[in-house]
This record gives C-alpha cells, sequence and structure tokens, in this order.
C-alpha cells in the first residue's frame, strides 16, 4: 500500500461517527459507528468495488473520499496529498480531480435547470469553457455519453432513468477527472437499462484512462467490472482481494454468504445459498470481538472475544481469525 | 442475474414529447386555473385605473367644494362627494396607486429580508437557526398591526414609513416558509451533486436551493400583498398612515367614519376598493397555488 506512485488514492483507518443526540438539552448519548477504521487504496486506471449490505458505511466511505461528509479521522491521499485536511480552496481544486455519479438518477439532477445547463455548470464553476468553447464541449459530453445534442435543451423529467444516468455521468465527466466515485449508479435502473450503463462506464475508463470506486450491494453488478473487490460488513472491510479471487476462493465467512447470494443464469441450477440468522447488528452498539460473530456460521470463542486484525496474506487482505 | 456486456445502445427509451419549458408549462396551466385568471382581470382593472387615474378621473381628487359636501352618488359624482365635497370616484382611483404600491413595496421588503434570512436559518441550521428564527418568533407573538403601529411611532407619519413599518413586521412569515422549504429542499441529492461538482455555499443556496423554493414563496408573497394593502389601511384608519389630503383608501374610510350614518357611500365605496383588492390578491394567490403546487400536478 506504499506505492505512492501507482496508487491514485490511498485511504488510511477512515472512521466517520455520528452522534446520537438525546435527552432533554440535546447531550450525545452515543455514536452510530457508520465507517469505523476502513483502509484501502485504488490504482489508477483501475476499478476498486465496495460491496456490503444497506448500511455497511460504503456509500459513506465513498461520500468522505470527496469530502462530501466530514470523517471523523483519517487520511484520505489522493496523489499524495491528505484531501482530509484540504481548505475550501483545494477542496474546490480536488473537485475538478475527483467527481461522482449518484445511485438515484431521479434525484440527483437539479429539476429546474436544463441537461445542457447541468453538464455546463462544472465547467463554469472551473473557468474550464465558456461561450462556443462551451457549447461545443456540452454537446461532445452528451454524444459521449450516448445522447444528442437537442437533448440539451431538454429538462430532467423528460428523460427515462437510463438516459438521466447518462446525464449524470456526462456531469461527472464534464471537468475531466481522474477519480470518479459510482455510489451505486445502476440499483435504481431496469436490469435491461443497468448492463447499457455498465458498459458506457467500462468504455468510458478504457478511453479516458478513469479510475473508479464503485460502490454496490451485490457481487452480481460489482464482480464484471472490479478489478478488486473490497467487501464491507457494519463500518469495517472484513476482505479485500482480486475480483476473481474473491469470488472463486473467498476466505471470509461473510463474503462467502455474498456469494451464494448471486442468483444463478440456471434455473434449477442447485445453489448452496447460505442464509444468515438474524439482523446486522446496530452500529450504535456494535457486538465486542468480531463484528460479524453474531451472525458466523464458523464462529468459535476467539471472535467473540477479539477482533480480528485486517492483514496482508498472499497480496490479498482479511479480518477473519480462522484464515 | 448475469449482466451481458454487450454495446450500449442509445434508446434506452424515445422520448419524443415535445420539447416544452417550464415557463410554457407553467403558463398553459395557469390559464387553466379560473381563480387565477379572475384575479389576473381584477388586478389588471387596478392596475389601469392606478395608472390612467388622471386620464379616467372626473375631477381633481384634492379639490374641496364644500357646498356639494356630502353628496349621495349621482350621474355627476358616479360614487358621491366626501365632507369636504370631493369626488370619491376621483379619490379611489387615486388611492389605488397608493394602494397598490405600499402592497408591493413593503412585500418586496419583506420577501428580500425573510428571503435571506430563512435561506441563511435553514441552509447553516444550528446556533444560526435557532437565532434569526428566535427572533423572528419573537415578532410573531406580536399581533402584527400593534408592531407596526409601534414602528410608526418610532418612525413617523408617512406613506414611505407605513411600507417600512408593515414590511418589517410581515419578514417573519416569509423568512418561516423559506426556512422549512430549505430545509427540505437541502437534502435533495442535486444539492449534494451540485456541491460535488465544486459550488460554494452562496451558489448552492442562491442557484440550486431558492429556486426549488420559488413556488410556496410566490403564493405566499401574492397573498401577503393584500394582507400588506389592508395594513396599510389600517394604519391610516388610525390616522398613522398617510396624512390626510392623500387620496389613500384607508384613511378615506377613517376620515368616513364620523358620518357613516347620513352619508353611508363615503366608507362603502373605499372599502368595497379595498375589498376588491385583496380578493384579487386572493384569488391569484390561490390559482398560482394550484399552479405551482406539484402534488397537484
Amino acid at each position: 500500500m506504499s506505492n505512492r506512485d501507482s496508487n491514485l488514492l490511498t485511504v488510511n483507518d477512515l472512521r466517520k461517527h455520528f452522534p446520537i443526540k438525546g435527552g432533554l438539552f440535546g447531550r450525545t448519548v452515543g455514536t452510530v459507528k457508520a465507517v469505523d477504521g476502513v483502509s484501502f487504496s485504488i490504482k489508477r486506471g483501475e476499478t476498486l468495488g465496495l460491496v456490503g449490505e444497506s448500511g455497511c458505511g460504503k456509500s459513506t466511505t465513498g461520500m468522505m473520499v470527496l469530502r462530501l461528509l466530514e470523517p471523523t479521522s483519517g487520511d484520505i491521499l489522493f496523489e499524495g496529498e491528505n484531501v482530509a485536511q484540504f481548505n475550501k480552496s483545494r477542496l474546490k481544486d480536488f473537485r475538478r480531480q475527483a467527481q461522482i455519479v449518484f445511485q438515484d438518477p431521479y434525484a440527483s439532477l437539479n429539476p429546474r435547470m436544463s441537461v445542457g445547463d447541468i453538464i455546463a455548470e462544472p465547467m463554469i464553476l472551473h473557468g474550464i469553457a465558456k461561450g462556443p468553447d462551451l457549447t461545443k464541449r456540452v454537446e461532445k459530453l452528451l454524444r459521449l455519453v450516448g445522447l444528442g445534442p437537442h437533448h440539451g435543451r431538454r429538462y430532467p423529467h423528460e428523460f427515462s432513468g437510463g438516459q438521466r444516468q447518462r446525464v449524470g455521468i456526462a456531469r461527472a465527466l464534464a471537468v475531466n477527472p481522474k477519480l470518479i466515485v459510482c455510489d451505486e449508479p445502476v440499483s435504481a435502473l431496469d436490469v435491461s437499462i443497468q448492463s447499457q450503463i455498465l458498459n458506457l462506464l467500462v468504455e468510458l475508463q478504457q478511453e479516458m484512462g478513469l479510475t473508479y470506486l464503485f460502490i454496490a450491494h451485490g457481487l452480481n453488478v460489482i464482480k464484471h467490472i472490479s478489478d478488486r473487490i473490497g467487501v464491507m460488513y457494519l463500518g469495517k472491510m472484513v476482505e479485500l482481494a482480486g475480483g476473481d479471487e474473491l469470488i472463486t476462493d473467498p476466505w471470509h465467512p461473510y463474503t462467502r454468504t455474498l456469494i451464494s447470494a448471486i442468483p444463478k443464469p440456471q434455473p434449477g441450477q442447485k445453489s448452496n445459498r447460505i442464509i444468515l440468522q438474524g439482523d446486522v447488528p446496530s452500529p450504535a452498539n456494535p457486538p465486542n470481538g468480531c463484528r460479524f460473530h453474531t451472525r458466523c456460521p464458523e464462529c468459535t470463542e476467539i471472535c467473540t472475544l477479539t477482533e480480528p486484525e485486517f492483514k496482508q496474506r498472499n497480496g490479498r487482505f482479511v479480518a477473519c481469525h480462522h484464515v | 442475474m448475469e449482466i451481458q456486456l454487450k454495446d450500449s445502445n442509445t434508446s434506452d427509451a424515445a422520448s419524443l414529447a415535445v420539447h416544452k419549458s417550464p415557463a410554457v408549462e407553467f403558463l398553459e396551466r395557469f390559464f387553466r386555473s379560473n381563480s387565477a385568471i379572475i384575479g389576473l382581470v381584477l388586478l389588471l382593472i387596478l392596475v389601469a385605473a392606478a395608472l390612467f387615474a388622471p386620464v379616467f378621473a372626473p375631477y381633481d381628487p384634492y379639490e374641496s367644494n364644500m357646498p356639494n359636501a356630502l353628496t349621495a352618488p349621482s350621474s355627476a359624482h358616479l360614487m358621491g362627494t366626501d365632507e369636504l365635497g370631493r369626488d370619491i370616484f376621483s379619490r379611489i382611483l387615486y388611492g389605488a396607486r397608493i394602494s397598490l404600491v405600499v402592497g408591493v413595496q413593503a412585500v418586496s421588503l419583506a420577501l428580500i429580508c425573510g428571503v435571506v434570512l430563512g435561506a441563511v436559518a435553514g441552509y447553516y441550521g444550528g446556533k444560526v437557526d435557532t437565532v434569526i428564527m428566535g427572533f423572528m418568533d419573537v415578532m410573531l407573538s406580536f399581533p402584527s398591526i400593534l408592531l407596526a403601529i409601534a414602528f410608526m411611532t418610532v418612525l413617523g407619519r408617512g406613506i414611505d414609513k407605513a411600507v417600512i413599518a408593515i414590511g418589517i413586521v410581515s419578514i417573519p412569515q416569509y423568512a418561516r416558509i423559506v426556512r422549512s422549504s430549505v430545509l427540505s429542499v437541502k437534502e435533495n441529492v442535486y444539492v449534494t451533486a451540485a456541491r460535488a461538482i465544486g459550488n460554494g455555499d452562496g451558489r448552492l443556496i442562491f442557484v440550486h436551493i431558492l429556486p426549488n423554493v420559488l413556488a410556496p414563496i410566490i403564493v405566499r408573497a401574492t397573498i401577503g400583498i393584500s394582507d400588506a394593502i389592508l395594513e396599510a389601511a389600517a394604519l391610516g384608519f388610525l390616522g398613522l398612515g398617510v396624512a390626510p389630503p392623500t387620496a389613500e383608501w384607508g384613511t378615506m374610510l377613517g376620515s368616513g367614519r364620523q358620518t357613516i350614518f347620513n352619508a353611508p357611500h363615503i366608507v362603502t365605496f373605499p372599502g368595497l376598493a379595498i375589498t376588491m383588492t385583496v380578493m384579487a390578491f386572493n384569488l391569484l394567490g390561490d390559482g398560482l397555488r394550484d399552479v405551482l403546487d406539484p402534488r397537484l400536478k
């Protein structure tokens, strides 16, 4: 994780704790540990997938990487510089380098702005283009994401979900960024549209040399486009490995259950679906020891007592006592 | 589920609908609302009366004619004459100027202050919000006309002072509406998206949040104009608004109240004028609410 040149982004021990206000005077009565010590790095041109169920902190991690949420502690090194300590003007500069595509294309576009204005705004803000050059760039971006120049005059409500997501991608590309955080960019779309958007993202990556932090709640989407995959559970990363390795040879019991949840392409094919018992524990009061031990089919005594380290083995990372 | 990696297809869903800008859509919906149209027509009549008062008025509104005082409506004096023999119809036409100007100016003042205060309170939250809204609540706890009277005693008499007093008194109403709308709109993903592309707080508030809270503000402001006109009339009636010779509906009502039993037309026509104006703005406001409320779309 130390090679500074090949890593575009390195995240060290990132944490986000939300205070729970309660009582008569709004005292802090507890904290929700949404993200509790996550570390990973992304190489240039790579796609790192981040999976985990709802509430495991994967979106929070993505938002913190872009400083759309302030981290409680931890370092976010982008090209060797700590994003967590950027002031306002450095942050604005950083926004030119790192962008985001949101989950819900119906909510992420301002309904009062035309699509052309939405795509033009980042270029105006960063002084990238103006006048006829701006118009030309907007048209180019629209074409790049598979829309036509005539779409620029329309408003978001006139588009379908897939088309809106294309607009969201064009907006992210407008500043010609190096890193794009894709926060579940296809999970709000129809299955038939999902593959189109995923293909578009892959094509754009190859064309523009983009680096993706790709967040998803299931492995079925992420396994196709990720070079490496990180699995999160309850605010922590439990396993991080190359995409193929992780799918074919998962080490962590939680990863195994996620893989068993991928739908099988042939009906009737025998599946060894592992069904977990109980619910995810509350991140305000996570269990002692291994966070997964309350639901782990392979839990032993040590799991309830000490928290496993997130350690490297054969080039992959895993946090489990039994590996 | 297996995701097939095939060539991306541009036609997610053909949107063949004819492109309509929000402004065109707004006008189409506006002219389908009866109350909005009635309100607009009444308002246009009032504006015409105010603009062309010198053309329409048969007499000088300030010329007294004592022998002719307190005459009932007739063909010579459409609405009769007041206690000084002045033609009431002419005075009402001229009075429309003052009422409309007072209403629009007072609401503009209240709107500018209220929008800024409410947006700042709603956007930043926390202590800023507590301080601003606490102050607004204190102002709201007084009856507005009482507060306006208090301001008038400090500022002195006159139409411009009445505008300031009425404007300040109605700031909290706008601040509250703007704050609550900003609170809900700022949670939208597109606001986060706007931040992600590098917008600062100022642009976030004024370019991305406020245009999306415009609808309730416009509705409130339209109805607010009628409130302001009523309050200006009340101040005039109490002798605190516009100084007497000036033709102002509230003042006309006030000076006519002694003769209400032997010459009821003196108070009837200014009263009707106020009613009509208030109704025009209320109908327009109601219509705009129907047009702009996204839940009714």
